[in-house]
């Protein structure tokens, strides 16, 4: 037995407590293959230095720390191979070392997938941020189209008088065309309304050369009510308003009290 | 009536991904590994740290654990040293740490020592204290030192300004002492 192995062997104590550096270890570990000596006293020395951890005081953990830890650890995803686990046991270095390097390369693709994933995911987010924004915008230009100023007077165009369509109607009412930026709009007003039963509804119909056409419902409150109406064409002739059974017809089924050319 | 899982029947749940399996073998060993943690790190922050990392990895990687050998409860105290004393390393200044302050410590009913090798590995730790306590100062240092705080022997020699052969000598009577004062527990070792 040769000196420099005689001095090996007075490590096997300093091994135990894992007193060692990495580069002596890995020596260590290559003298205890052909050391049956220290092999058998390295069995009985770990059996003791194992025992060195149950020396710590017992202590309370903080409160909630299982719920922490368990959360933590059971929402972290797909199982990953880690480099880090206990050191290889002195008889499997080779093995320890290939399984450690392909744990490393098994980390890099996991972590290129998921750059690759990320940056996928990233431009998907940027672009519907893009069109959310481009939505945005949209929206804030049609809102400011609805509650903007009038920059201009409103003028009627057609003011005409809404006359009863029976002698026993004495219901009365103004009907006016206007046109603004946005349109030619229909404004109807009427009272003295006929009170009105169960589901009718008052309708206003514009017609074109005797064809009518549904420009809505509304309701009355005490006998007097109004309806706004934007025109998509100017053919029209004529708004007769009706009493139907209910606001969901779209073509008259009951009878004419108001109308008037226009 | 309640089964009792042995470490052996738990690590085969958890390497099938049975997450109460984990719950199981956590709430076995929570305690013992916070506190070990903590006697390396002495923090608390820190120890629970130490102890989310030992058991992320026994989550992700306890197909590593090879079943046909060694005691499981080994083999955490093993990775629980190693990520504490990387916690320790990682510290900027690397000093060496005074062992934790006695007051500090709240010291526990065996409340949680609901299973069989629970109530052993508290009455062995509480004969390793003792066969520690036994040993003269120096080879005290040495040990927390070394396997308490993660130094070689040559940071020890250079630490305490004293030859490598003395670092070595004393680690090697410390040792031997300690098998001296716990002649069965060494031949056993730790169950589970």
């Amino acid at each position: 037995m040769n000196e420099q192995h005689e001095e090996i062997c007075e490590w096997l104590e300093l091994y135990a407590l894992k007193g060692l550096s990495e580069m002596e270890n890995k020596q260590f570990e290559t003298h205890l293959v052909e050391c049956p000596a220290c092999r058998e006293k390295l069995i009985e020395l770990e059996n003791m230095t194992d025992l060195l951890p149950l020396a710590s005081e017992q202590i309370d953990v903080p409160v909630g720390m299982k719920e922490r830890v368990l959360g933590h650890v059971l929402n972290s995803g797909n199982p990953a191979q880690d480099s880090r686990m206990v050191s290889p046991p002195y008889n499997k270095p080779a093995i320890s070392r290939r399984f450690f390097m392909n744990g490393l390369s098994a980390a890099a693709v996991i972590l290129l997938v998921i750059s690759s994933f990320l940056y996928v995911d990233n431009r998907n987010l940027e672009q519907e941020l893009a069109e959310r924004e481009e939505l945005v915008d949209r929206l804030q230009l049609a809102l400011s189209d609805m509650t903007g100023p009038v920059e201009e007077p409103i003028q009627p165009t057609v003011i005409v008088t809404l006359n009863p369509e029976a002698e026993d109607i004495v219901s009365k009412g103004l009907a006016s065309i206007v046109i603004d930026q946005r349109g030619t709009h229909l404004l109807v007003m009427a009272e003295d309304l006929p009170e009105l039963e169960g589901e009718q509804a008052f309708q206003v119909w514009l017609l074109d050369e005797g064809t009518p056409r549904n420009a809505g419902t509304f309701l009355a409150h005490q006998g007097t009510g109004a309806f706004y109406y934007t025109i998509e064409s100017d053919r029209y002739d004529r708004v007769v308003i009706t009493v139907e059974p209910d606001a969901h017809g779209s073509m008259p089924r009951g009878y004419a009290i108001l109308s008037a050319k226009i | 009536m309640q089964l009792e899982y042995s470490d052996l029947d738990l690590m085969k749940r958890i390497i099938g991904k049975d997450a109460s399996a984990l719950e199981l073998l956590y709430s076995r060993y929570e305690r013992v590994m916070y506190s070990f943690a903590y006697r390396i790190v002495k923090d608390a922050m820190a120890a629970e740290e130490v102890v989310q990392e030992l058991f992320m990895r026994i989550w992700k990687s306890a197909e590593r654990y090879d079943l046909r050998e060694g005691k499981i409860s080994t083999w955490l105290f093993a990775i629980t040293r190693n990520i504490a004393i990387d916690v320790l390393r990682k510290q900027k200044s690397r000093m060496p740490v005074p062992p934790a302050n006695e007051e500090k410590l709240q010291l526990v009913i065996a409340e949680n020592a609901d299973t069989e090798e629970m109530v052993e590995l508290q009455w062995m730790g509480e004969q390793v204290r003792s066969a520690l306590d036994k040993l003269n100062e120096e080879q005290q240092e040495v040990i927390e030192l070394i396997y308490y705080q993660g130094y070689t022997h040559q940071d020890v020699s250079n630490i305490q300004s004293i030859p490598l052969g003395t670092v070595k000598s004393r680690v090697r009577l410390a040792l031997h002492h300690l098998r001296a004062k716990l002649p069965n527990l060494g031949k056993e070792g730790i169950s589970g």
